[in-house]
């Protein structure tokens, strides 16, 4: 029953998603008018351009966390446990 | 028995988890909930369901950039906690923490809102005082971040387990 349900469900939100009015197909890859000017503008002449742009910062995050790792020295060892005292 | 201090592990997988987080604190609060801003909205204003959705597809590639962070951040965790020369202290992790977070407040900030200009941190007025709160947030995270990591480095003892 609850099986059922589910695939109700399922075939009830799929089937209300495509014959939605077309306005709310906006999506990347509909194929619609707004989908196509979306994909026209991600993947026109400025793509590679828009896509350093973003990216950009994490390189630079990757380098300031390279050079934490190789600035922090290592801290010497140190004498914890079981020490022995010197003889007297 | 002689035992290692070596906090470096932990540091590096916390400052990674805060890149991501921080990120993270940006996309959710900034570009969704408050919606001061998107990825590209200087360039694209968010004025037309075409603008919203290539805001939103950059949008998306950010995220993905940050989750890609906190997952390294992730990894690099677990594989600090294993190790037994590790000090397992909450001031070292949240330090470093806060370190990232300010890593990313003020690369992002200098990168995309100043130089870059893809956005600012509330779009309608450009450059404002909130992009400079923004980078100083960064500093203060950093400076922060620093203090916490040295203060538990000072107090951790190297032996935490076995």
């Amino acid at each position: 029953m609850r099986r059922r349900l589910g695939i109700f469900l399922a075939s009830l939100f799929v089937a209300t998603a495509f014959l939605s009015p077309a306005t709310t197909f906006a999506c990347t890859l509909c194929d619609t008018d707004t989908g196509r000017q979306v994909r026209a503008g991600i993947f026109g002449e400025h793509f590679w351009s828009t896509l350093a742009g973003v990216i950009a910062p994490f390189p630079i995050m990757l380098l300031a966390v390279a050079a934490i790792h190789f600035a922090i020295p290592e801290l010497p060892k140190r004498t914890t446990t079981n020490q022995t005292n010197p003889p007297k | 028995m002689n035992d290692t201090h070596n906090s470096k592990p932990l540091v590096i997988a916390g400052t990674f988890l805060g890149i991501g987080m921080g990120g993270f604190v940006d996309g959710i609060l900034f570009h969704q909930i408050l919606q001061f801003h998107a990825m590209l909205s200087a360039r694209l204003p968010k004025t037309s369901i075409p603008n919203i959705e290539i805001n939103m597809f950059w949008d998306g590639l950010f995220h993905a950039l940050t989750w890609t962070m906190t997952a390294i951040g992730l990894a690099l965790l677990w594989r600090a906690v294993k190790r037994a020369d590790v000090p397992l202290a909450g001031k070292t992790l949240v330090g470093s923490l806060f370190l990232g977070w300010g890593l990313f407040n003020l690369i992002e900030g200098v990168i995309d809102h100043h130089i870059l200009n893809l956005h600012h941190v509330v779009e309608r007025l450009g450059v404002s005082v909130f992009d400079y709160s923004f980078l100083a947030s960064g500093l203060i995270f950093i400076i922060g971040g620093i203090v916490a990591i040295r203060s538990a480095n000072s107090e951790t003892p190297s032996v935490r387990r076995g």
